[in-house]
Formats: C-alpha cells, sequence, structure tokens
C-alpha cells in the first residue's frame, strides 16, 4: 500500500513506547502493532485524533503517501 | 441368479420401476448405478450437516463456510447434470427407450438449489471481506 505509517519514527521521536501510546490512545497493543506494521485497511477519524493528541503531532506526521 | 421376484413384482404391481430388472448384467448396473447416486446424496448431505454445525459455533463468514456452500452447490449441479445423463444412458440401454426428460420438478429445480448454494457462498465471500475490513479498520 502507499501509504506509510510513520507511528515508529514518532514514538522514538517522543521517547514513547507502544503499550504507552495504546494505552493514552485506548486500543489494544495487537490493534496498534497492525496500524505500525502498515496491516490496517483504514483508521478511524477519532483513533488519529488521538494519537495526534497524544503525540504531539499533525496527521501528515503520522501518515506519508509514497508512491509504489 | 434368479429375477422371478422383480418380473413378478412388475406383472403384478401398479408401481412401474424406473429401469426393470431382467437381468443380471441389468441388476449389477442398476445397484452401481444406485450406489454412486445415494453415495453423492449422502455426501451431499454430510457436507450440508457439516455447514450448519460451523453456524452453531457463532463464525459467521468463513472460509469453511464459504468452500462449503461452493462445493455444495458445485455438487448438487454436477449431480444433476450427470444424474440426467446417466437415467438417460440407462433408459437407453436396459428399456432400449430413447428418452430425454428436463422435468422442471426434478432437473431444474436442483439447478437451481445448486446456483442458490454457490450464490450464496460468493455472498459469503462479499461479506468476510467486508468482514475482514472492518477487522483490520482500527
Amino acid at each position: 500500500m502507499p501509504i506509510i505509517i510513520n507511528l515508529d519514527r514518532m514514538l522514538e521521536e517522543r521517547g514513547m513506547k507502544s503499550n504507552e501510546l495504546a494505552e493514552i490512545v485506548g486500543i489494544t497493543t495487537a490493534n496498534l502493532s497492525i496500524l505500525k506494521t502498515g496491516k490496517a485497511r483504514a483508521i478511524r477519524f477519532s483513533t488519529l485524533e488521538a494519537i495526534c493528541q497524544a503525540l504531539d503531532c499533525q496527521p501528515g506526521d503520522i501518515l506519508e503517501y509514497v508512491l509504489d | 441368479m434368479n429375477f422371478s421376484f422383480f418380473n413378478e413384482y412388475d406383472l403384478h404391481s401398479d408401481i412401474e420401476l424406473l429401469f426393470p430388472i431382467t437381468s443380471s448384467s441389468a441388476a449389477v448396473l442398476q445397484f452401481i448405478y444406485s450406489f454412486f447416486l445415494y453415495s453423492a446424496i449422502s455426501l451431499i448431505v454430510w457436507l450440508m450437516l457439516k455447514i450448519v454445525n460451523s453456524f452453531q459455533s457463532n463464525k459467521l463468514f468463513t472460509k469453511y463456510q464459504i468452500t462449503g456452500f461452493s462445493l455444495l452447490g458445485k455438487l448438487i449441479i454436477w449431480l444433476s447434470v450427470l444424474d440426467s445423463i446417466g437415467s438417460f444412458l440407462m433408459r437407453i440401454m436396459l428399456k432400449s427407450k430413447l428418452e430425454l426428460k428436463l422435468e422442471i420438478s426434478t432437473f431444474w429445480l436442483f439447478i437451481a438449489i445448486g446456483a442458490f448454494f454457490i450464490v450464496l457462498s460468493k455472498i459469503f465471500e462479499r461479506a468476510y471481506q467486508l468482514k475482514s475490513e472492518n477487522e483490520l479498520t482500527i
């Protein structure tokens, strides 16, 4: 899929762990892992909003479009 | 081998046998034909029961059900077609009568049932895709 999730980079920059983010956002670590690995088919606006709020970033910092 | 019972049965009964048994080869042929026919019907019933049982586990739109419905539909259609061909050939061989029957009550009904199961498997396949898409929405 040409949409890349840069969650790992953002987490590293913020010094936050995956399970911490999952807890703040209110999703399971398994679902966060699906999101991080790019296996997710869609992301809810509410989840994106919660991630942006937790990481203090913009949706564009997390999502990136890369041409195949 | 004595076939007097069959001949007597044929003569004194109002019920006409589909293929009157007049010789040992006809009896063997009839037996083999019936054996395969009823084996196939048993397989269909067994498969149907397996699919119905899979619904009781509260898991819907699984790969198992999709494959099962598809297989069931194909089996029913193939069995109807093969049975029609088999009956046609048996009539030629045993009754020496050329007869082609495509009755609405039997042949087309079973074709429709088979097609229904194939359509059902397609619907389940689409539902499975939507379900997995929904599960992968974070």
